[in-house]
């Protein structure tokens, strides 16, 4: 009798799976080097606002726009600022690479028994216990 | 694209490792007898019953030995039966031959002395997944005092 959990039949099926999710860890991984997550955070001012020196009727004094400014432009987008570890991303690719992990580990040790020839079949009752050799 | 076509070749040899079944069990379904005609070396029938132990031995393309009874796994033999049964042996050979030598023994102790006959069967090992076949025991000592 082999106390280990039956793997029997599920050799296939279990390296569909492990080949699936390693395929899709690497291909979010591909996503996650072109991405830009090493930003730094955006610099913000420290500076107090009683230090500030401006002065609401500054504004006045300054033109609205510059010459020669084209008002069709837009502004370029921000640059995202936030850091890596709180896109969803990051946690969507973390979570598949901690998933496939252990969809890898459990579907190795399934294949590695399976390759050892799996599980033993049972010992017949009408044997009496008479069953010897490998895998009992 | 160095990436997909390593993942691809990966899928591919997992999926050949996972269906190539490198070791597959075999079952060899050996039936135990005793042989009581006494004309070919057989036991007188009430000794049979005085057989307690018996050793197991294989070789050949695989190798093992094991042990059965004593008081357990059938035996000793109830007065009057001369067959034990079947003992299966599982092994991965699937090619030559394995000989199967059984020794009977008429005490707990295995040593020589007590050893009342002996059976010996060569089967040719095969792919499938059961072999039946049978080996008698011959009477070959008196055995021990226990």
């Amino acid at each position: 009798m082999s106390p280990l959990a039956p793997f029997r039949k599920r050799t296939l099926s279990a390296g569909i799976a492990v080949a699936l999710v390693v395929t899709i860890s690497l291909l979010g991984l591909r996503g996650v080097a072109h991405a830009d997550l090493g930003d730094e955070p955006s610099s913000k001012s420290t500076s107090d606002q009683v230090d500030d020196s401006d002065k609401p009727k500054d504004l006045d004094k300054k033109p609205a726009t510059e010459p020669g400014t084209d008002l069709t432009k837009k502004p370029a987008p921000a640059v995202a600022s936030e850091p890596f570890y709180e896109r969803w991303q990051f946690w969507a690719i973390a979570g598949a690479v901690v998933v496939g992990a252990v969809v890898v580990i459990l579907g190795g040790r399934a294949l590695a028994h399976q390759l050892n020839g799996g599980d033993v079949r049972p010992c017949n009752p009408d044997f009496n216990m008479r069953c010897f050799g490998e895998g009992r | 694209m160095r990436a997909p076509r390593l993942v691809a070749t990966w899928i591919v040899g997992l999926a050949a490792l996972a269906g190539a079944g490198c070791n597959d069990f075999h079952y060899y379904d050996i039936t135990v007898s005793f042989n009581i005609n006494q004309s070919t070396g057989g036991y007188p029938q009430a000794e049979v019953a005085t057989v307690q132990t018996l050793l197991f031995n294989v070789s050949g393309a695989d190798s093992g030995s094991f042990r059965i009874g004593p008081n357990g796994e059938g035996l000793p033999l109830v007065a009057g039966a001369t067959n034990l049964g079947t003992v299966e042996y599982a092994t991965f050979a699937d090619s030559g031959t394995l000989t199967f030598t059984v020794q009977a023994f008429n005490s707990t102790r295995t040593t020589p002395d007590c050893k009342t006959g002996e059976g010996t069967k060569a089967v040719m090992a095969t792919s499938m997944s059961t072999t039946m076949d049978a080996v008698m025991i011959n009477k070959t000592g008196a055995g021990c005092t226990q």
